[in-house]
């Protein structure tokens, strides 16, 4: 058996901090803020955060509380595609996560599950979207609950982005179909402009400084959430494992788990660990760098990223 | 490469890891890392090769590996730095040809985890080895392990007449004289 206890408790810690700084952004009742700077993206840590709230009932009763008050600006149709991609454990806890969500309101979030018993806390409480991290709320309420919005959100956060309705795909998690009819629209308004370049069309935006000042404050960094909560949720698994693994076991999980994780990295641009996650040292390396990242994440300290 | 210390701390992290996820295989290794594992080699190899598997005491053909055994080999192979195809199924044919009689009595059995291998005694090494020294040309690896086993003349008899009885082609008994000439058997026409 590893001891290797205080080291997966230090990470989990910072996990849970980072997900109720990240909801406190958003209006719910909590007393640490540290993101005010970073823009909050609602559906992928609504799915997160049902799987912590299998273990941390106060944050999913938060949470729940807030999705039934603002579900509204909350696109079920990312959430159905994200959970396509979702590991299973993630899948089932959000079903019954939005279960319970159905039972409270009117919102139909994907859920084939039976609601928990809950009683709303209605402490949940958000005066405007106009704080620069909710830009992706602030977004629909202004342009809708729709992938135009979510474009935007992705344009915004790279004014001078050149890019075909496929490169849209990972960060926009709608169907490559619905950004092509939300991408016309926008030609359209003459917020985009177009051009073919080989066998594609080519999008950017006409006058970024016009969108921008429409649209107003924006944070200073867009963080790639979906990417980073699934390499979290790696990490966390891992971690609530390590008391059952024994030094060789716990060596290859944190070289495997690392190996699953890179492409999760390389597309958030998450900080890499300072050594290699192999051989006899590859668990006390993973350790260390998953409690330095989540650490840094929970500051909302941008040295999380490379 | 393997060396002794390398192959004995992966096949203890690969029982390991089988354990901890909760299965089981029993293999039979034959080759260069077989010998190793029993000390009468130590050149570095590049894989072990298993044979056969070990099903309800019966051997098997082990190609291809289960599923299961090729993922956390390629874990360990990851996490030591060794190649992902560090653990291999060997000649498994062999299994259809036959081993040499009385084999499984001979094997050395030993646990790792939830790894068993049964290592392939020095006896039948000289037949195995002998086969694959017929079987490649000249000068190969098969033919300096061989050498290494020092084996007697009536040992080489027997792994000659196994040998003719896994490919009797008139071809190959010519290829099987010469890699007898290479490892020292002088008369050879005697063994055959």
């Amino acid at each position: 058996m590893l001891s290797t206890t205080s080291s997966s408790e230090s990470i989990r810690e910072h996990i849970l901090d980072l997900a109720w700084s990240l909801w406190a952004e958003l209006g719910v009742s909590s007393w640490t803020r540290r993101h005010q700077k970073w823009a909050i993206d609602p559906e992928p840590l609504i799915l997160f955060t049902a799987l912590l709230g299998d273990t941390e009932h106060r944050l999913r009763d938060e949470a729940l509380d807030w999705c039934i008050r603002y579900g509204a600006y909350v696109s079920t149709s990312r959430l159905r595609n994200l959970l396509k991609e979702a590991p299973t454990d993630q899948q089932a806890a959000f079903e019954t996560f939005a279960a319970t969500i159905n039972a409270h309101s009117d919102h139909r979030w994907p859920s084939s599950a039976q609601a928990v018993k809950y009683k709303p806390t209605t402490r949940s409480s958000l005066a405007s979207f106009t704080a620069p991290a909710l830009i992706a709320l602030r977004l629909r309420a202004v342009f809708g609950v729709a992938a135009r919005a979510d474009i935007l959100r992705v344009i915004v956060a790279e004014p001078d982005w050149a890019f075909t309705a496929s490169d849209l795909i990972a960060d926009v998690n709608y169907t490559k179909r619905n950004i092509d009819n939300a991408l016309d629209p926008l030609v359209m308004a003459g917020i985009l402009e177009v051009r073919p370049v080989r066998n594609q069309f080519q999008y950017r935006l006409t006058d970024a400084g016009r969108l921008l000042a429409f649209v107003g404050d924006c944070p200073q960094r867009f963080p790639r959430w979906r990417p980073i909560f699934l390499c979290l949720a790696s990490i966390l698994e891992l971690a609530g494992r390590a008391s059952d693994l024994d030094h060789r076991a716990a060596m290859v999980e944190a070289s495997r788990a690392y190996q699953q994780i890179t492409p999760w990295i390389e597309e958030s641009g998450l900080m890499k660990p300072a050594a290699a996650i192999v051989g006899p040292q590859a668990w006390s390396s993973f350790c260390a760098w998953a409690d330095e990242l989540s650490r840094r994440l929970a500051a909302g300290d941008d040295a999380a990223f490379q | 490469m393997l060396g002794p210390t390398l192959l004995e701390e992966a096949l203890l992290t690969l029982g390991t890891v089988l354990h901890q996820r909760g299965v089981s295989f029993e293999a039979v290794a034959i080759g260069g890392s077989s010998l190793m594992l029993l000390g009468l080699i130590d050149r570095p190899t590049r894989d072990l090769d298993l044979a056969a598997l070990v099903s309800h005491g019966a051997y098997v053909k082990a190609d291809p590996l289960p599923p299961q055994l090729v993922e956390a080999a390629a874990d360990v192979g990851n996490a030591l730095g060794l190649s992902a195809d560090w653990l291999n199924p060997g000649p498994t044919s062999i299994v259809d040809t036959g081993f040499p009689e009385g084999f499984a009595s001979r094997v050395e059995v030993r646990h790792y985890g939830g790894l068993t291998l049964h290592i392939a005694s020095r006896y039948d090494q000289i037949f195995l080895k002998l086969y694959a020294a017929a079987d490649q040309s000249p000068g190969s690896k098969h033919a300096d392990d061989l050498r290494r086993l020092q084996p007697s003349r009536d040992e080489l008899a027997a792994a000659a007449r196994w040998t003719m009885s896994q490919d009797p082609s008139e071809g190959f008994r010519h290829l099987l004289r010469n890699a007898l000439l290479e490892v020292g058997a002088h008369v050879v026409d005697n063994l055959l």
